[in-house]
Parts: structure tokens; sequence; C-alpha cells
């Protein structure tokens, strides 16, 4: 039931200090004539509702959720309890530079560590989440060029297998894209270098990629793509992969961007906030949105740059967030984020293992966070599509991993379980997969209809476009 | 500390089932080259309680004030503590984005209902689940109006400087070119507007209430850009819909800007709540996320993200926009919020932040060397000139426990009450400024 259906006239809730001060008169010519309809309940009423709406949401603390490329890991609760400190939540962003020394002390800290965990040499935090960052990055990228007088730049080239906030990201700064066909899941060399030529910008890449596969030829793709003059940009969405293992900067990428809420564990909060964190290297560093934070005599300021690129938010990216990823960072320490990659690595060999017999798995071979399974067989054989084998999962209260995505791989399924699963639910939930598959031999079920025990079955998804109902009517 | 849950006995087994001897097998594709020999320069792992405590170390370095005159697109609301509470319940904050809807029926719901409240407050047809904040949204609603063949846009002068800086980075992106008209008497100089030649410019942008705090003729703005083929484009603050005209009463079909006021902690800057609301005109457009209403197998009434076609991870390079994570959060918090103070909530707090501002003007304008810059009718903000210097204004009030105005010149000050600001504490800033202006 919708929160307007439960409104009943003059229920209240918030009641607002009485107030001392008179009405003044504002010309009719100002006022609002429309009625403002929202709702009236009372308190009581406002808690059983969203707390029944949070009840029908499942989350990370309800159980596997095993998203690729989403990192999905466990959200500590000192995050939370640290960004809701009131030093934090009430500081207003307009105030002046001597009253935020402690904000201004948590992105300087910030930068520093992230500095650290990608090779970078400034990071910033303005962007809203990753896709942000990638505007941010080749928005540098593109003034960069320009300002050197190498004016012909006007294409990024993205392998077939990244994300699609990647070209999409590369179309809002009027680039042109070029795809390139992977070969065995990674970098194609040859059809890398039938592409490098003077007009390219830039190259995106994510490594370890979409499919889980760490590229070997990594060295090799950023020099020839620095060889054409390009600039390399690294897509961090699989950053839980490598920390303090390696590092892209020293990969050859000249700029980068983080997800804080996949990586550094900030909550993903039901799609965002998210922090975009973007790094680069020296030479860029003029580049980035202003105002960037410097120390001088134990004091934080900031500092404005000619180059830059301006702003990308109106003020300091989703501060609260970065508050959460720091703790993260010094609750784990150098060792801790090293420990929590290669946990996450072995847990995808572990489970890819463990499913290999009964799922065909994408180019099987050692895998770094994440793994892709091919489910095309079971279309072909037993007319059943990733689609519904992965609806299945809810049935045994697990949320499905990403489907149909990377987009080269045919009924695509892809695994990240994370560093924070224990052997014991990566058994349970490896057990759970392989009786999926017998259920599908079996053929007692039907599928098409998965799941079978959630309270809303599938949803008419080609009904909520044709007839979009994007708002409730008030009578 | 890492969170992780295996043991080393359960590690050891795992490792056997691979078929590897120790974790370091696992990254055998990574060139040695780049394999890091050392540990990270990052201090080693602290317990959460000395990290607490080493962050409320950090924290007290902020200085936070209980009176505060100072808004520019950060404002201090009150916020009811059900607000904070509802908001941070798990499913809502450790879930992903519903892409599996019957899994996140509770969040599809609470979105739907966000979008909701969000078009009964600008008397619109539809709006996104969200754009990353206030400057954001003006930007994507300008990449939104662009038309074919079009080159430029126009905006105006009292724009919140902020936002004038992202919409300069988002036309640089695009090679979109960005005029500006300048203003009269702190509003958009309406003769210059009318004189403005408008050939290749997709849309003018304009703020009301303005950076200044003023009323902008909305109505007129849009009967002479429409005249001329220009899309007006309006930003406004989300609590002035309380008291003043809504976009769609002056003929308007965009609006955008920053939600925060309504419920969301200042937090230094975010997580704020961009907003963008249009007219039908707008549906198939509008960058984002959108929740819709639609019915499951059983003919139940459900909710799932809709018009996906017009998304990053549907048309890659085609999409409208790249945005992927929102302010989902912020969002839901916005949504609480408006159902803890309902629409006599929102249009009494309207109501207040006129009448604080209007009380706090007329007293200034008693002090000596105190006097209004503009003289448009206003919301919440206002301009003062002064003889005094502001720093040395803001110095002595910061002695006084008051965060002051903020300062636009050394002789002019943007002032800004609302609802968290009691008479108690204008009569103690109009005290301390009565003494301030003795002094200068």
């Amino acid at each position: 039931m919708l929160i307007f259906e439960k409104s009943i006239k003059d229920h209240t809730c918030t009641e607002l200090p009485k107030t001392e001060i008179k009405d003044y008169k504002l010309d009719e010519c100002y006022k609002r004539e429309s009625k403002l309809r929202l709702v009236e309940i009372s308190e009581i009423d406002l808690v059983r509702h969203y707390t029944e709406l949070s009840k029908k949401t499942f989350g990370v603390d309800d159980g596997f959720y095993p998203l690729g490329s989403c990192t999905m890991k466990y959200n500590p609760k000192l995050n939370e309890t640290v960004a809701s400190l009131s030093n934090f939540t009430d500081l207003s962003p307009n105030s002046d530079v001597d009253d935020i020394q402690g904000a201004l002390e948590i992105i300087y800290e910030s930068d520093k560590a992230l500095c650290q965990v990608t090779a970078m040499d400034k990071m910033i935090f303005q962007p809203g989440a990753g896709a942000h960052g990638e505007f941010t990055g080749l928005l540098m990228i593109k003034k960069y060029h320009l300002d050197r007088g190498d004016i012909k730049r006007t294409k990024i080239i993205v392998p077939d297998s990244a994300h699609g906030t990647n070209p999409a990201s590369a179309t809002m700064n009027g680039f042109k894209v070029i795809s390139i066909a992977s070969k065995d899941g990674i970098v194609d060399l040859e059809e890398l270098d039938k592409v490098l030529d003077d007009e390219v910008a830039a190259l995106m890449l994510t490594n370890p990629n979409t499919l889980g596969l760490y590229d070997p030829g990594i060295l090799k793709i950023t020099k020839r793509v620095h060889e054409c003059g390009a600039l390399c940009y690294y897509d961090g969405a699989n950053l839980n992969a490598i920390m303090g293992i390696c590092r892209p900067g020293d990969m050859g990428f000249d700029c980068v961007h983080l997800n804080l809420h996949k990586t550094f564990s900030t909550p993903h909060g039901g799609g965002g906030p998210g922090v975009g964190a973007f790094g680069c290297k020296e030479f860029l560093i003029d580049y980035l949105p202003n105002p960037l934070i410097t120390k001088e005599c134990k004091k934080y300021l900031y500092k404005y740059t000619e180059k830059s690129v301006s702003r990308v938010t109106a003020f300091n990216g989703n501060f609260l967030v970065l508050v959460k990823a720091l703790t993260y960072i010094k609750h784990l320490g150098s060792t801790g984020l090293r420990e929590a990659s290669e946990i996450a690595v072995l847990n995808a060999n572990y489970m890819r293992v463990k499913l290999k017999d009964y799922y065909n798995v994408a180019f099987d071979k050692m895998c770094m966070h994440e793994f892709v399974l091919d489910l095309s067989s079971f279309k072909e054989k037993y007319g059943v599509n990733a689609l519904s084998i992965c609806k299945r999962m809810i049935d045994y209260k697990m949320h499905p991993p990403t489907m149909y995505f990377p987009l080269i791989v045919h009924e695509a399924v892809m695994i990240e379980p994370t560093e924070t699963e224990s052997k014991r639910t990566l058994d349970d939930v490896i057990n759970v997969l392989i009786k999926i598959a017998k259920e599908i031999e079996e053929g007692k079920i039907d599928f098409s209809k998965t799941p079978l025990t959630t309270e809303i079955s599938r949803l008419d998804e080609v009904k909520a476009a044709r007839n979009p109902i994007v708002k409730y009517e008030f009578e | 500390m890492s969170y992780t849950a295996s043991s080393d006995t359960e590690i050891k087994l795992m490792l056997e089932e691979i078929g590897v001897d120790s974790i370091d097998d696992l990254f055998k594709d990574i060139p040695r080259d780049v394999f890091l020999k050392n540990k990270l320069d990052i201090d080693e792992s602290k317990s959460e309680f000395e990290v607490l405590a080493e962050m409320k170390e950090i924290a007290k370095k902020n200085k936070i004030y209980d009176s505060s005159f100072r808004g520019a697109g950060s404002y201090k609301h009150l916020i009811p503590e059900v607000v904070k509470h509802l908001s941070s319940q798990s499913g809502f904050v450790t879930s992903y984005t519903p892409y599996q809807a019957e899994l996140s029926q509770g969040y599809l719901q609470a979105i739907f209902e966000y979008q909701s409240e969000i078009c009964s407050l600008f008397d619109m047809d539809v709006t996104n689940s969200s754009i990353y904040d206030g400057g954001s949204s003006v930007a994507e609603a300008m990449v939104l109006s662009l038309s074919r063949g079009k080159n430029k846009v126009l905006i105006s002068e009292a724009l919140n400087p902020r936002y004038k800086e992202v919409v300069k980075a988002y036309a640089f992106a695009r090679d979109i070119i960005v005029e500006e008209i300048n203003i009269n008497d702190g509003v958009t100089d309406l003769s210059l507007l009318e004189d403005k030649d408008m050939e290749g410019i997709s849309s003018f942008i304009f703020q009301s209430p303005n950076y200044f705090g003023i009323i902008e003729d909305a109505s007129k703005i849009n009967n002479i850009v429409r005249s001329k083929k220009v899309e007006p484009i309006m930003i406004t603050n989300p609590i002035s819909m309380g008291l003043l005209k809504t976009p769609r009463e002056c003929g308007i079909d965009i609006v955008c800007g920053e939600a925060q006021p309504l419920g969301l902690d200042q937090g230094f800057g975010g997580p704020y709540l961009g907003y963008i609301a249009t007219s039908n005109k707008y549906l198939r457009k509008i960058p984002g996320r959108i929740v819709g209403q639609t019915v499951d197998r059983n003919n139940n009434t459900s909710y799932v993200l809709t018009l996906q076609a017009r998304e990053q991870h549907i048309r890659r390079e085609k999409a409208t926009s790249s945005i992927c994570s929102n302010q989902a959060l912020s969002a839901l918090r916005c949504a609480i919020y408006m159902g803890a103070m309902g629409q006599e909530g929102i249009k009494e707090i309207a109501k207040r932040c006129f009448n604080n501002a209007h009380y706090t003007l007329e007293k200034m304008e008693e002090i000596k060397g105190f006097k209004r810059k503009y003289y448009g009718e206003f919301f919440n903000e206002f301009v003062i000139e002064t003889d005094c210097d502001v720093d040395f204004i803001n110095y002595i009030l910061r002695k006084s426990g008051i965060e002051g105005p903020l300062k636009l010149s050394d002789s002019e000050m943007l002032v800004c009450t609302t609802e968290a600001n009691s008479k108690k504490d204008i009569d103690n800033l109009i005290n301390i400024l009565v003494e301030v202006s003795k002094l200068c």
C-alpha cells in the first residue's frame, strides 16, 4: 500500500518549535495557487510504513549478494557511526576555512592513502560516483590535448567487454567511441594496433576486466597507447582484486577512478550515494576540478588552478561517504587492504573451481575477484535461460549475480563473491547452484516462472515502459 | 583486519581445492614488473575503537555553530530524528540498485513515492530517482534541453556561481558555448533578455529565488524566451514550493536543483540530492533512473525500474547520460522527510523561512551602516551592503558562536535564515551587529 493511501486528513508527525515572529505579507502574484499534496501521517504509521519497505528490500545484511562488478562486500557498522558524528554531518560547505580543518584533513588523508593504493600523484573526491569520475577524467583528457594544440584527438577506445558507462561518458565529452574486439577474453594487441592513430585521445580499460581476467599484456598495451600520443584511463570498478598487490600507475595508467562505494565498503544505499574518487599523475594535476586541498604550515587550504576543468559538483562531492571510506582504510591498514583483495580472489577461484563441473565457465582459467559463466548450453538443451536460473537463486534466499554482462558472453552470469563471505557461505551457495543445475535437468520445475516463492512474481516490464506510470495521481 | 570470514584452516582447504600452494599463486597473470614487492605506505590496522577515537579527534577540528546565517546553496534546516533513524535501516543502506525487482519491492515503492512527492512539490509530470547534486542536475538539465543544430546556452548572472562552474564543465565537454545575461537590481535584466540575439541558443537557465535570494519573474522570462524558441530551465529551492508559484504556473517545462533542504544533512557538501522534474514532454529523454508502476504475473501492483532504453547499461554511447550510481539513499531520506513534515509542514517551513528573513532584514536595516542592496521581493536570503568590513563582522560573530552571512565582497554579504533560526538567535545577531557597527 502506498503511503498516500495511508494518509488521513490532519494527521501530523513532526511539530515545529513555537515561533514569535509575525507573518510578513507576500504579494499574491508570487504565491502558489496549485494544491500541494504530500501526505498526512502520524509518526508511528510513518515508522511502520518505512520499516515494512526496508524489510521488503534485500541487502548485504540479509544474505549472499554476488553481483559481478558491483563488489557487494559487507558494510562495516563502524563506518556509519563515524559518518554520523555531528561535527561532520552539521558542517556547512560554505564555512570559513578555519572552521573546516577536520573536513579538509579527511580529504587530504584520503588523497594520500588512495594515491598509495593506485600509484597516482593526486586524488580528488568531487565526482558523485564512478560514471561521474569517468566524465571528469575524459573532460580533463580532452582539455589536456586541446591545450597542447593537439586538436585531432576525438576518439576514445574501449574494449567490447567494457562497462556501459565508459562509452556513455565518452559521448558526454563529445568523443567518438571505438570499440575493439577481445581475444581470449583480453585485449587483442593486433586489434588495438589497428585503431591506434593520432586521432585517439585515450584508451579506457578495466584491469582485471569484466570477465575477471587480469590482462598479462597490460604493460605492452599502455606502452603502445602512449607511443601514439594518447593517454590511458583506468576504470577502477574491479580494484577489489588488486589492492596492495599491483597498482594502476605502475601498469602505465595516467589516471583512474575508484568507486569507494564498492571497494572501500561504504554501502551502496540502494544505488547510491557513492564517491567517484578520481586520481591522476603529476602532469594532469592542474586539470583536476577546482579546488584542490593543500597543506601549508599544518593548515589545510583550498587551491585553485587556471587550467582546471572547473567543477563537476557544486561542493565537495559526497563527503560523508568519503568519511566512511577513510574509516575503512584506517581500520584495515595496508596489510588488511591486501588481505581483502587476496581473499576476494581466493573466494572467486574457489567458487569457479567447485562449479565448473556443473556450469560452463567462460574463459576457464585462474580468475581474479570474479568470473563469468556461459549458460547458453542450458538454453539450448533445456530452454532455460540465464535470467530464469538466476531468478531461481532468489528462492534460496540469495541475490542473483549480474546477468547478460559482459556482452561478449552469451547468457552471461557474472559472479563476484567478495572477501567478506566465509567458506561455509560459499559452500552453501555452491550446493544451491549445483542443486539448481540438477533441477533444470530433471525438468520438474517451471523455470519460466522463477522465482516461485516471492510475494511478487516476475514483473511486466514491457507494460511499465509502454504505458509509463511514474507517479501517484492524487485525487 | 579485513572483515574476511574464513579461518586459516579453511583458507588452506580452499587453496587445495583450487590446486595451488599459496595465495600468491592466484596472481600469476600479473607481470612481475608490476607485482608489488613492498607494503603500501599506509598505517597498519587499528581496532575499531582506536579508529573511532582517531576520527572523533579529526571531527573536533571542525567548528559547528548552533546559530547560523549562512546559506548559498547549502541550508541548515530542522531534521526530525525519525528521518535519520528510518533512512538508516539496513535494507535501504546495504542493498544495490534495485535491478532485481522481486527482491527490492520495498525500495522501489519508496522511490516511486519519492517521485510522486517531488512531482507534486513542483507540479510536474515526471522526475527521476536522483542526480548527484544541485550543480550536476543543472548541467544535466542543460544537456536535456539541447536541440539539434544549436550550440549555445544562456544563463542568468544571478545563478549560484557554483552551478555556473558545473554548467561550464559540462558545456565544455559538449562543445557548447555559455553566454550570460546580466542582472539589474539583483534580478535577470529582462530588457537585455528581450533584446538578446537568440540565434543558436537552446535554453535559458535561471534561478528563482536566485543566488541573491530574489524571486525572478519566471512567467515573464518564460514568455520572452519561448517566443524566441528557447527552452527555459528553472532552478529552485524545493522548500520555496511551500509558498511560491510553481514552475508549471509560470509555464516552465524543466525544473532542477538541489533538494538538500528537504531533510539532508549539510555534511560539508554531500551526499546531497540533485533533482530534475519535467512535463511529460521530456518523459523519454530525462536522464537517470526512473521507477514505474506495473503488475506481476498474478496481476499484483508492483514497481520496477523503467524506460531503461535511455540508460548507459542498455544504450552505451547513445545513452542520454552516463549516470549509473546516483543518490538513491538521499532520495529515500528526502521522501521520509516529506512524510514526516507533510504538506502542511512544508508550507509552514516555507512561511517561516520567508518570515524570519524579512524580520532579520527589517532589524538589520535599522542598524547604522547596514542597508539592503536589492529591492525585489525575496524568499529566505538577501544581500546587505555595509560600511563595516565583512571579514571583521564575521570574526566578531564567530567569537560569539554565530556563523555569519556569506561574504560576497568586502562590503557585501548574503544573509540567510530558515525555520532553524529562532527569534532569540536573530535578536542576538542583531544586538551584536549593532555593537559591531559602532566600531566601523
